[in-house]
């Protein structure tokens, strides 16, 4: 039997779009616009979900998202809520959390325990005997817990996106609407974001409002700075009004300048015995129902009315063509007499100063109601029971932004009392709740931004707050046998707050955490509010002393992966990646760059690449070096301000080795200083440290009023080590520079052009033979490479990777900063210390410097070994001394050359000792291997190879 | 703070700012003591302060006047040639 209406005004379904679907193994078939639960109600089936705890029967509560007894589960995604998720054309859906399907759930057999299952009973009961925890632990664990996660599940990455706009309206309801259409009328760049499919919130089931949602609607599509959000939610509302929207295609983070809140108030259930029973549902919820999806959600209803909306519900049913059975007035509830009396012509029953109270079941759905009254019993049979007691304020992100709240007697709702700059909320959360007062706020609180944004604006005065109660204060009926749940996502009875109290947990925070109520996936949206009702009627205390709960970010769950956004992982390649690639490279990673680790072709012992320096030559590409370029008439002050060392006296020409220390003292860079001319020079430093380079020296510069200009060149210039005994050889022909020790000294520099390519040639040493480091243009790397390979195969040309180039430079004792020094080193523990000349007048760190070099309490130092053990040794392994632990090794290789281990090591000397002879350093197999300590290069100690460049 | 209403470029996110701090403590002081303290007992009380702000994409400095406490912006400037705003 269906249960569609002939068509409603405004619905949000297409009767020309069918989708069919499965639920839990059976075919349904909904409409284009159906959400899942929408289509399963218009199909007939009411059973939609089961509880978390006694696994009960559960079907819609707020058709709205606020509540979690809908949650499904597909192939691909896990914790959908069907009260808002649409359906999907061939999607199979089943119930989360059931032990053999929806209808036939085994685990409903722990609600005949749920008398012996208090709150706190899992705390006090199963961590006893201990050996019995993980039975318990167990099994626990496999009957709670909602969807279940499948490692199968397709990896979908959404993007992160960044908005900016003056104004952020969250929440399209009628005030919402107001302000954000008078906000675009004047043209300011207004953001609506609302969680439902279109605008409009309650105003579809609003009396009179259909022609102005109509015309609103057309509006919002008209208005060209204005942008509406649909199906996504404010997450959270952070420091500088920065909101988070999530929508189920990512998170989308929104700057405003100013953000109002229009997010309306969220229904609140009644609790009675049976309260959770498929068929009871807000008020607010047969409505959604009726006006979005023309879905009947009963055939005869009875409304359970705590306040004034009760009556309008019931009245707006029934002239949607619903049938309603009776109405029951909660104790106290006194309403107008008009309406009721249209009811009453209506052929409504109405039964006053209801006393008790339940739902009654049959095979767990609901099928009447029972109640007293005035000594008399009713039983009204009925498949629908609406209730309509009151309503919690949506305020949670006004919270979250500093506003303080304080509780209204005459409206019995908490409304903002004051709110911080910038933050700004109008209609039912501001405790506005006519509809044309609704509209009037946002219209006020529109003009009120308008102003604060300096834009001409009229003055609207902000409308009253309601003076009539919109909430029963007490809607609560105490049940012998209980089961009338306060929080529907944890099955919590009032019977277990009660519990709560008498073990001492009668605060509102205390009293959250020992039952878990509010702690579900809906976060208390229907069961806070009653919670700290419920307590304040036992403690005897006003709304305001109760207080309220921190109602912390996000406001609904958001999936990892919307926070998650996309991995985007920078890399950069440089020109010669082609090259590479041609020469059979295996890549590593340093920093963000891609940088050749070696080449396939290694030889059969791998070590053709190291004996091409050693005997012939090799190049290198090193184009990745940090490369700074500095013109001005202060550049040389720059540079002895930056750099630890003594630049002043660099002649044009040449080039020095420099350090640069932070404040604190800590090496933080290395690198080469040449000076082309007398107001130019150019620095290459570490790879990954070039723009913090950058920073300083511009800080400097700036600091200082420097008439310099620093120009990052990093990626504007490729360049090549070309290395070895055979390297002048090899680059002479092509160069009219000539390469002799007298023309073009070790540390000279030279522009020149190489196989014609313009060329900046640095005579360096880092691997420990001839080398000429060659820079040239970006784009002619390539063809410097290329050209190489053509002319270096007779002289025995090898291109060599970063694992060859750091055992060379270990054999030559070169430390490599951040790699063989920490985030604490200075240059007085390694052997860098001459290199500060701590008799410049100012240079960065040198106060600390200063202060550093009589604090000495370890060395960064060289060490050799050929003992057994040797070979397994490894960065990090401990140096020992006296069984203590007293150092680590930073680098280690197996010289082929020189046929023993050498490395680099930090050894702690505490009290200033001076060094010892040998250190013993614990290899990974435990053995201890002795080392000699050795300051200086392992190979060719002289320098004599790198200097004089032998052959 | 999200924000940087700067005069050079404009409205800008603080995202594309990184913030050092008070220039390089105690580097213009050529007495050593001095120099010291600055870099060893920085002034950490929440007030308002003058601060070197560094935008990355246009490379150039910036001194903001942020109140720590608050963390809101009262001013905004090119860092060229202000000097160190923590050297009396």
């Amino acid at each position: 039997m269906s249960h569609r209406l002939p068509p409603q005004p405004g619905e949000w379904i297409a009767r020309d779009a069918p989708l069919g679907f499965t639920f839990e193994g059976k075919t349904h078939t909904g409409w284009s616009g159906d959400t899942v639960s929408s289509a399963l109600l218009a199909a007939g089936v009411t059973v939609l979900g089961r509880s978390f705890k006694y696994h009960r029967r559960r079907g819609v509560l707020s058709a709205a998202n606020h509540d979690a007894n809908v949650l499904l589960q597909t192939a691909t995604d896990l914790n959908l809520r069907g009260d808002v998720m649409p359906v999907i054309a061939g999607e199979s859906y089943t119930a989360v959390n059931t032990f053999g399907g929806l209808l036939r759930d085994k685990a409903q057999l722990i609600e005949l325990l749920s008398r012996l299952l208090p709150v706190g009973f899992y705390y006090k009961t199963f961590h006893r005997p201990r050996r019995l925890f993980p039975f318990w632990e167990r099994l626990i664990r496999r009957l709670s817990g909602l969807g279940r996660v499948h490692p199968g599940f397709p990896v979908a990455r959404s993007p992160s996106r960044r908005l900016y706009c003056d104004c952020l309206v969250i929440g399209a309801g009628p005030s919402g609407l107001a302000a954000a259409l008078r906000l675009a009328a004047a043209g300011v760049k207004v953001v609506l974001v609302d969680e439902n499919a279109k605008p409009g919130g309650s105003a579809a089931w609003t009396a009179g409002a259909e022609s102005w949602l109509a015309s609103a609607s057309a509006s919002v599509t008209g208005a060209p700075t204005l942008m509406l959000v649909s199906e996504a939610f404010a997450a959270g509302l952070y420091s500088d009004l920065e909101v988070p929207l999530v929508g189920r295609d990512g998170m989308t983070l929104v700057t405003p300048r100013r953000v109002l809140v229009t997010t309306g108030v969220i229904e609140q259930p009644a609790v009675f015995r049976n309260n959770d029973l498929p068929g009871v549902m807000l008020a607010s919820a047969a409505q959604r129902l009726v006006a979005r999806y023309a879905v009947a959600p009963f055939t005869c209803g009875v409304m359970l009315a705590g306040n004034q909306d009760a009556l309008v519900s019931a009245t707006w049913l029934l002239w949607r063509g619903l049938a309603l059975e009776a109405v029951l007035l909660l104790p106290g509830f006194a309403p107008e007499a008009e309406p009721l009396a249209e009811l009453k012509a209506r052929g409504v029953r109405v039964v006053r100063d209801v006393t008790s109270l339940e739902a009654l079941p049959e095979q767990g759905v609901l099928v009447g109601v029972r109640c007293e009254a005035g000594g008399h019993e009713h039983r009204i049979a009925c498949d629908g029971l609406l209730m309509s007691v009151g309503w919690a304020p949506a305020s949670q992100l006004l919270h979250q932004g500093g506003a303080r709240f304080e509780h209204a007697a005459a409206l019995d709702q908490r409304v903002p009392a004051s709110l911080p700059a910038g933050l700004h909320a109008a209609g039912r959360v501001n405790g506005v709740h006519d509809f044309e007062a609704r509209l009037q706020d946002g219209e006020a609180a529109a003009d009120e931004i308008l102003a604060s944004l300096g834009w001409p604006s009229a003055r609207t005065p902000r409308p009253d707050r309601a003076q009539v109660a919109h909430s029963h204060p007490r809607p609560f009926f105490a049940h012998p046998r209980g089961k009338n749940f306060v929080d529907f996502d944890e099955d919590i009875q009032l019977h277990d707050l009660e519990v709560a109290c008498r073990e001492g947990f009668d605060n509102v925070e205390l009293l959250k955490r020992y039952t878990t109520n509010g702690m579900g996936p809906s976060q208390g949206k229907h069961s806070n509010l009653n919670a700290a009702r419920w307590l304040a009627d036992r403690q005897g205390l006003g709304m305001d002393a109760v207080g309220a709960t921190t109602a912390r970010p996000f406001y609904h769950p958001v999936p990892m992966g919307a926070l998650a956004g996309r991995r985007i992982r920078p890399q950069a390649h440089g020109a010669l990646e082609v090259r590479h690639r041609e020469a059979g490279v295996v890549w590593m990673e340093a920093g963000a760059w891609l940088r050749p680790r070696r080449y396939a072709d290694g030889g059969t012992d791998g070590l053709a690449e190291y004996r091409a320096v050693r005997e012939a030559v090799g190049m290198i590409d090193v184009s990745t070096l940090g490369k700074l370029e500095i013109f001005g008439r202060d550049a040389v002050r720059l540079l002895e301000l930056g750099f630890t060392g003594r630049l002043a006296n660099l002649k044009p020409g040449r080039s020095r080795y420099v350090l640069m220390c932070d404040q604190r003292g800590t090496l933080v860079d290395d690198g080469l200083a040449a000076r082309l001319g007398e107001h130019h020079f150019y620095l290459t430093g570490g790879s990954g440290h070039v723009q913090a380079t950058f920073r300083q020296l511009t800080q400097i510069a700036a600091l200082y009023d420097l008439q310099v200009e620093v120009v990052d060149r990093t990626r504007q210039m490729s360049a090549l080590n070309v290395a070895g005994p055979r390297a002048r050889a090899m680059l002479q022909p092509h160069t009219p520079q000539p390469l002799d020790d007298q023309a073009f000294p070790f540390t000279e520099v030279r522009e020149t052009t190489l196989f014609g390519l313009p060329a900046r040639m640095m005579r360096v040493g880092f691997v420990g033979e001839t080398g000429f480091e060659v820079h040239v243009r970006y784009n002619d790397g390539p063809v410097l490479w290329q050209a190489l390979q053509a002319a270096g195969p007779s002289l025995g040309l090898r291109p060599f990777g970063v694992d060859t180039q750091r055992l060379l430079r270990l054999e030559k004792g070169h430390l490599i900063v951040g790699h063989d020094t920490d985030g604490v080193m200075h240059p007085f523990e390694t052997p860098l210390a001459a290199l500060v000349a701590l008799d410049k007048p100012q240079f960065l760190g040198k106060a600390a410097l200063d202060l550093l070099q009589h604090q000495v309490t370890r060395r960064l130092i060289g060490f050799e070994t050929t003992a057994a053990g040797a070979e397994a040794l490894e960065e990090c392994h401990l140096i020992l001394r006296h069984g203590e632990i007293s150092g680590r090794i930073t680098s280690v290789a197996r010289s082929p050359v020189l046929g023993k281990t050498v490395g680099l090591a930090v050894l702690e000397l505490p009290s200033g000792e001076s060094l010892p002879g040998h250190i013993e350093i614990r290899n990974a197999h435990g053995q201890l291997v002795s080392a000699a300590l050795r300051e200086g290069a392992f190979y060719d100690p002289g320098n004599t190879r790198q200097q004089e460049g032998a052959a | 703070m999200k924000i940087f209403d700067c005069p050079v470029l404009g409205p800008r996110p603080a995202s594309e700012f990184l913030c050092a701090g008070s220039a390089i403590p105690g580097m213009q002081n050529d007495d050593l003591a001095g120099a010291r303290h600055a870099v060893y007992f920085g002034d950490a009380t929440a007030k308002v302060k003058r601060e070197w702000w560094f935008h990355r994409a246009s490379q150039l400095w910036f001194i903001v006047s942020r109140d720590t406490a608050t963390d809101a912006v009262l001013d905004i400037g090119p860092a060229a040639g202000s000097g160190d705003p923590h050297v009396a």
